[in-house]
């Protein structure tokens, strides 16, 4: 092996640790404050909504079906999916939009959750919901450092981006679809 | 060229609101006189427990409204520690979650903090 495929690959392999840790450093910091904040119980904002749970869930809703667009924007960008046949230049673009929409979506939910009711370890559905946010923020800001990183094995975006879509989800249905199921206010409404 | 200039605004955009987010999350610490400084350990586990369906004062959300009424609903102390201990309906079991004392802290808060 030679000298330059040698540093090239310690390259990647410190933008890929970097990445990691910034990642799990937001994760840990999230959870860490959710932990020790005393929670106010407050519920700060609910713009048109009737209270600002109805906010959050369907602020949620709103996140997760953006991520959903974006998945599917980034299966075309990869060839996975085949339509339309000829890709438009500005797809790329479009999968940029809809994360970054769905990320500020999930700023004001995310705020109320931390601010307002700290990290929970009761029920385990809240403990999942509260592990799994915490996981959702570092993998995201993993996600974009490894989208500016250049030269990362071809694996990481997908699997970095599977992992943020992932935990949305897994928020999704430990908070909003617990609303719109189990949830004592029972049907979803505004 | 017009949509990817839109696309990078609002990347800048989310990256401030993600800067003032974290900002306002520390610096909003809870002031004096919310439910969660009140002193007591009732309080506090009320809080992180609770507020989230009963609201911050008791005043009712997803789950009933307590405060001024929960002391009338079980005049029994008993009964509304055993509802709390095991659930009931759409409220969550805190037997494993929270100590018998800290049920019995929460339980007295509820019964006279919030307004019996």
């Amino acid at each position: 092996m030679t000298a330059p495929a040698v540093g090239h690959r310690d390259s990647v392999t410190v933008k890929m640790l970097g990445v990691f840790l910034a990642g799990a450093a937001v994760s840990i910091l999230l959870g860490v404050y959710g932990d020790t904040h005393t929670p106010t119980g407050e519920k700060p904002y609910n713009l048109f909504f009737t209270d600002t749970i109805q906010l959050k869930v369907w602020f949620a809703t709103a996140a997760v079906a953006l991520a959903l667009l974006q998945v599917l924007l980034a299966m075309r960008l990869y060839g996975k999916l085949k339509w339309p046949r000829t890709a438009p230049s500005w797809l790329g673009d479009a999968h940029r939009l809809c994360g970054t929409l769905a990320f500020l979506i999930t700023l004001p939910v995310a705020y109320q959750c931390l601010w307002a009711l700290g990290f929970q370890s009761t029920p385990t559905r809240v403990l999942v919901h509260s592990i799994v946010g915490c996981l959702f923020y570092g993998a995201f800001v993993a996600k974009v450092l490894a989208v500016r990183f250049h030269g990362l094995p071809g694996w990481s975006l997908p699997v970095i981006g599977g992992v943020v879509f992932t935990a949305l989800v897994v928020i999704f249905l430990t908070s909003s679809v617990w609303f719109f199921t189990d949830g004592p206010a029972g049907l979803p409404i505004f | 060229m017009t949509f990817k200039r839109i696309v990078n605004g609002i990347e800048v955009v989310a990256v401030i609101a993600a800067l003032v987010w974290a900002f306002m999350l520390v610096a909003n610490e809870p002031g004096a006189g919310n439910v969660a400084d009140a002193g007591s350990p009732g309080a506090a586990i009320f809080a992180s427990n609770c507020a989230t369906c009963h609201g911050a004062d008791g005043e009712g959300s997803l789950g009933p409204q307590l405060a001024g009424k929960v002391a009338a609903k079980f005049p029994d102390v008993a009964d509304q520690i055993a509802v709390v201990t095991n659930g009931r309906n759409g409220m969550p079991s805190f037997e494993g979650g929270l100590s018998k004392e800290q049920i019995q802290q929460v339980v007295e808060y509820t019964r006279t903090a919030l307004g019996s």
